[in-house]
């Protein structure tokens, strides 16, 4: 059945090829489709492709930690298929068939597999990014996926060496020791790219800069958190939190140098694209602090800043001169960016304070001095451009109306980080069950390769 | 009677009406605004001391409270009084100004309720978010004052910010030492701590919340900026009430926390923690005096003097004993209420004549006599002159510095003092004094309702000064609560070990000396009026009035003497332009290079890896 998620996107994809105009109705249909199915299937159910056996076949996993990934990666296609207005032509198809990817990317089992669906996925990007205006910085993110693909891939190679298997439940069990190093040195740098780490993420302002609003929208908040579930499948259920502590001293790099680097920028989209390397960091520090609560928190931070960068994206590409016009989406920007910020009230705060409060615990006073001092540099460059925005005085330049059904949307999306701010429950338990998901290693292996 | 967490909940809800009952009319939001707050100071001044809210709850095992401490009550009060006239003078202010009057209302009422939370609150992290709640609003307000007012938000947030994160990491510490947050059981495990350094950094990271907020070097610089553009009438509430949330925060690290018991004594009884405080309130003192003097914006100016009194109330508090301490929560609401005149009265001057440069400006007496007695019994209070409520502050402070042999600090008061009879002095002689200029000829007197907050003010600050017992008294159950030594008086008689003082002889003494004054000048004869060029200079005809404005380097001889002084705010830019320099150089280096840089970085993550793990 979970085949179906993959499967469905990547038929309508192809079949609308010859139809591109057409595809951008048949998208909110795909996605209302595997919504359905999704909420259909119960979690905790692994199914074999084409009947061959773990760890003998590709095997697609649906545990807590998937099922609830799926939903947040669909629920923002939907959120995104619902407002054609920033998609551009024909790339309907190419979110089909990233759809596809992301959903399989999430759902398999299997390393090779794995990295093919990352590859697709980062195909489908580099087709998003690739835009008249940034041809440049498509070209790097280009250059810059196939080297992280093939780290990918090599790391695959030494897994398969190291135990004579590819899927991820064998390789946890029976991983030799020799090969544990290389093998997550090498993934490492795989997902780093993807993952927006600090010196191996150089391609993330460019491309997020690219002029259409759909970019940084789908790569900042549904890509994103596909990532950072792979991240988490790999190197908490695959190897038990080994690497970690590297990842933790990466993770507060990228928070201090992404929000200075945000600083300086003259553009409102390329700060928020630092921002947004900056907040990746914060998770996959938090993240490695190791533990269940750590990676419920740092999923509940990802949640919180996926939601605040779908509106600021959305925002900052369509109109980025004056909010007295568009008071609506000034509004849900500025919920946004408190979030963001931490004010009290907003989903963000939640957030930083949970990590705050366990990072304390586990006697680690460098992340909560760093997430402070990160926090007043963004909560200085983030209020700048509010105020500048609100209070701009120039309307002589163009003026963009935000379609009905974008501001809709927008504003529903802030009222949720509202109410999150308050009843934070609703986005904690899908945190938890992530974290369920991927700290209860041996029930991921049993589950896979039925009680060895 | 409405329970407080209810209050602030129809605060929050109340924004919101605010908002769409100015965007369909501009009067009827701020006259809602206006009976909402002055409700909300009813209930606040009927409150029992001792009563207790459960909040909500956020982290395990702690319980968010809400309880009325005498402290809280005594500065929620003073808050509220001048929120409350601020918000009926803005009624009519609000008329004229095209400034988004919805948006204005509706943050001023989320500010309110931010600043009720913060006073009423049992705990150190419930303090926090309704700190944040209040800093939120106030922010939001700030830009839509003059042009600069949009750097000023950022400033004003950004210290905010910095000084409040302090105080967050040193919640979580406290929070994970002794898994307890409430200000009670704080205190006692703090002083059954036996690391003093632990103590030292908890103390003073909470006490830098308090800092940044009232202004005390060296998170002093965003009061210029900020208080001198923020809009009129709010710069009134930024001054006379938001400064004062640190005085605040300053009081529960001070005194709550007992600095006194903690720490061994260094200097007569005042442990060396507090003397370090009362140094940084030294030096702010010098600086708001003597950057004061030099400012020509009537607005910046008395920014600088708040710094200056913040200092005052820092030196007070910081003593910690009976005199001292009183002296400083007394300089809460003397500055409060002299500050949130002034600028009530420059926010008239401004809304009839459209500057706040003093040398643009004079001879306003005679248009505006009553905003020109606002202003004078202001800068009256404000210079610690009797039978001004100011006075009693300053000289419970004096005594008390006395009392202990603290003569540097005295003396650096002292000059704080006679600095501010200058600098108060030079809006008063070019603003109000002077020749009235040709196109301010036919202002008039600012409307009755903007007339009557202000005139309420003249009238309690004189009547605080003559009749201190309401103050006193809350004074003394403050005193009480903390467990310092209550201030003896009675009613009009404040008594030190250096004597006492009685406000009532003092009051008949200047009311027959003003008697007299009168009388003299009934009985001579009346000075002739003459235009500014009706006279003789060497022998050469004046035809130019502006020219000989002596507003225009008023202070000059002063001011050479300390020309080149070194300034802070120069030395946060050259930081913050370092910050955007590594920001820049990070940019250049890591993220717009070519593709084969980036290959350059892989390479160099996986050397290091392998560098440091094998």
């Amino acid at each position: 059945m979970s085949a179906l998620l993959i499967i469905i996107p990547l038929l309508a994809g192809f079949l609308f090829i010859p139809f591109k105009e057409k595809a951008k109705y048949i998208l909110p249909l795909v996605v209302i489709t595997t919504l359905i199915i999704l909420l259909l299937l119960s979690p905790d159910q692994t199914n074999a492709m084409g009947g061959w056996k773990a760890p003998f076949g590709i095997v697609l996993v649906l545990d807590s930690a998937s099922y609830y990934s799926l939903l947040v990666v669909n629920i923002v296609f939907l959120l995104i298929s619902l407002m054609p207005q920033i998609v551009e032509k024909g790339y309907s198809v190419v979110l089909l068939i990233l759809l596809a990817s992301t959903n399989g990317l999430v759902l398999t089992g299997d390393i090779f597999n794995s990295f093919v669906f990352l590859e697709i996925t980062a195909v489908a990007a580099y087709i998003i990014a690739f835009s008249r205006k940034n041809p440049y910085g498509a070209f790097k993110y280009l250059i810059l996926g196939g080297i992280s693909g093939a780290f990918y891939l090599l790391g695959a190679i030494y897994a398969y060496i190291g135990t004579g298997s590819l899927n991820f439940a064998d390789i946890s069990v029976n991983i030799k020791e020799g090969f544990l190093p290389i093998v997550a040195l090498l993934i490492f740098i795989g997902i780093g790219v993807e993952s927006k780490i600090f010196p191996l993420a150089g391609w993330v302002p460019d491309v997020y800069d690219s002029g259409s609003p759909l970019t940084p929208v789908i790569l900042g908040t549904g890509v994103t958190f596909t990532i950072m579930y792979l991240f988490g499948r790999i190197f908490i259920t695959v190897f038990h939190g080994y690497f970690l502590d590297v990842v933790f001293i990466f993770g507060l790099l990228t928070i201090v140098l992404g929000e200075l680097a945000a600083l300086r920028q003259n553009k409102l989209i390329k700060a928020l694209a630092f921002s947004s390397i900056a907040q990746a960091g914060l998770v996959l520090s938090t993240i490695s602090l190791g533990g269940y609560e750590a990676i419920k928190f740092g999923y509940f931070h990802l949640l919180n800043d996926i939601s605040a960068k779908l509106v600021l994206f959305i925002i900052a590409a369509t109109i980025a001169h004056n909010f007295t016009e568009n008071k609506i989406a000034g509004v849900s920007f500025s919920i946004a960016s408190f979030s963001l910020i931490g004010f009290p009230l907003f989903a963000g705060f939640r957030s930083k304070l949970l990590i705050l409060q366990l990072a304390f615990s586990k006697d680690n006073y460098l992340l909560p001095a760093v997430v402070l001092f990160a926090t007043v540099i963004e909560a200085a460059y983030i209020l700048k451009w509010n105020i500048k925005l609100w209070h701009s005085t120039n309307t002589g330049e163009e003026k963009q109306k935000i379609s009905w059904n974008v501001n809709l949307i927008l504003l529903i999306v802030a009222l949720l980080i509202i109410f999150i701010g308050i009843f934070p429950d609703l986005y904690l338990k899908m945190a938890q069950n992530i974290a369920d998901g991927l700290t209860n290693y041996r029930a991921y292996v049993t589950n896979v390769l039925g009680g060895m | 009677m409405i329970s407080l967490t209810n209050l602030i909940l129809v605060f929050l809800i109340g924004s919101i009406v605010s908002y769409l009952l100015t965007k369909a009319n501009k009067i009827l939001g701020s006259i809602f605004n206006f009976l909402l707050i002055s409700y909300a100071l009813y209930v606040v001044w009927n409150i029992k001391v001792g009563h207790e809210e459960v909040l909500f709850r956020i982290l395990r095992d702690v319980e968010r409270t809400l309880k009325v401490t005498n402290l809280g009550k005594y500065f929620a009060i003073v808050s509220l009084i001048v929120i409350s006239f601020v918000a009926f003078f803005i009624i009519e202010w609000i008329r004229k100004k095209d400034i988004k009057p919805a948006a204005f209302n509706s943050f001023l009422l989320l500010m309110v309720s931010g600043i009720l939370g913060v006073f009423f609150s049992n705990d150190l992290l419930t303090l926090y978010i309704f700190w944040e709640i209040a800093v939120l609003g106030s922010f939001l307000i700030v830009p839509m004052g003059k042009k600069e007012s949009k750097r000023a938000a950022i400033i004003y947030v950004v210290t905010s910010a910095i000084g409040s994160y302090m105080y967050l990491f040193a919640t979580f510490s406290i929070y994970q030492r002794y898994g307890i947050l409430s200000f009670e059981q704080v205190s006692q495990y703090l002083a059954n701590d036996s690391s003093n350094l632990f103590k030292w950094f908890v103390i003073l990271f909470i006490a830098s919340a308090g800092i940044a907020k009232s202004g005390i070097f060296p998170l002093h610089t965003w009061l210029r900026i900020t208080h001198g553009n923020a809009p009129d009438a709010f710069s009134a509430v930024l001054s006379g009430q938001l400064v004062k949330m640190g005085s605040y925060v300053l009081a529960i690290a001070l005194s709550v926390f007992p600095t006194t018991q903690l720490f061994s004594s260094f200097y007569h009884g005042v442990p060396l923690l507090n003397y370090v405080l009362i140094w940084l309130g030294n030096i702010s003192i010098l600086i708001g005096t003597f950057m004061a003097i030099r400012q020509n914006d009537m607005k910046q100016l008395i920014a600088f003097s708040s710094i200056a009194n913040g200092g005052y109330i820092l030196v007070g508090l910081g003593i910690m004993n009976s005199i001292g301490y009183a002296g400083g929560l007394f300089h809460v609401f003397n500055h409060a209420i002299a500050a949130a005149m002034i600028f009530l009265s420059f926010a008239a001057v401004v809304y009839r004549t459209g500057t706040t440069k003093i040398d643009e400006m004079g001879g306003l007496i005679w248009r505006m006599p009553w905003t020109f007695v606002t202003y004078l019994v202001g800068i009256i209070s404000l210079a610690g002159i009797p039978p001004t409520s100011g006075f009693i502050s300053k000289w419970m402070i004096f005594s008390s510095l006395v009392s202990k042999g603290m003569f540097i600090t005295l003396a650096i008061t002292f000059i704080g003092s006679v600095g501010s009879f200058l600098y108060v002095f030079r809006p008063l002689a070019g603003v109000f004094l002077g020749q009235l200029k040709r196109k301010h000829s036919d202002v008039k007197e600012v409307p009755i309702i903007m007339l009557v907050p202000m005139l309420l003010f003249v009238i309690l600050t004189i009547l605080i000064g003559v009749y201190p017992k309401p103050v006193l008294d809350s004074i003394v159950s403050i005193e009480n609560e903390v467990g310092i030594k209550a201030i003896e008086h009675s009613g009009t008689i404040i008594k030190t070990p250096l004597g006492q003082w009685n406000t009532l002889t003092v009051f008949t003494m200047f009311s027959v000396g003003f008697i007299i004054a009168a009388i003299l000048y009934m009985i001579f004869p009346k000075g002739k009026k003459v235009d500014l060029t009706d006279q003789y200079t060497g022998g050469e005809y004046l035809y130019n009035y502006d020219l000989y404005h002596y507003a225009t380097g008023f202070y000059r001889f002063i001011e050479r003497l300390y020309d080149k002084h070194p300034s802070f705010e120069k030395l946060y830019e050259k930081l913050v332009s370092f910050f955007r320099y590594i920001g820049y150089f990070t940019y250049k280096l890591v993220y717009k290079t070519s593709p084969s840089g980036y290959v350059f970085w892989i390479t160099i993550v996986i050397l290091i890896l392998f560098w440091v793990r094998w």
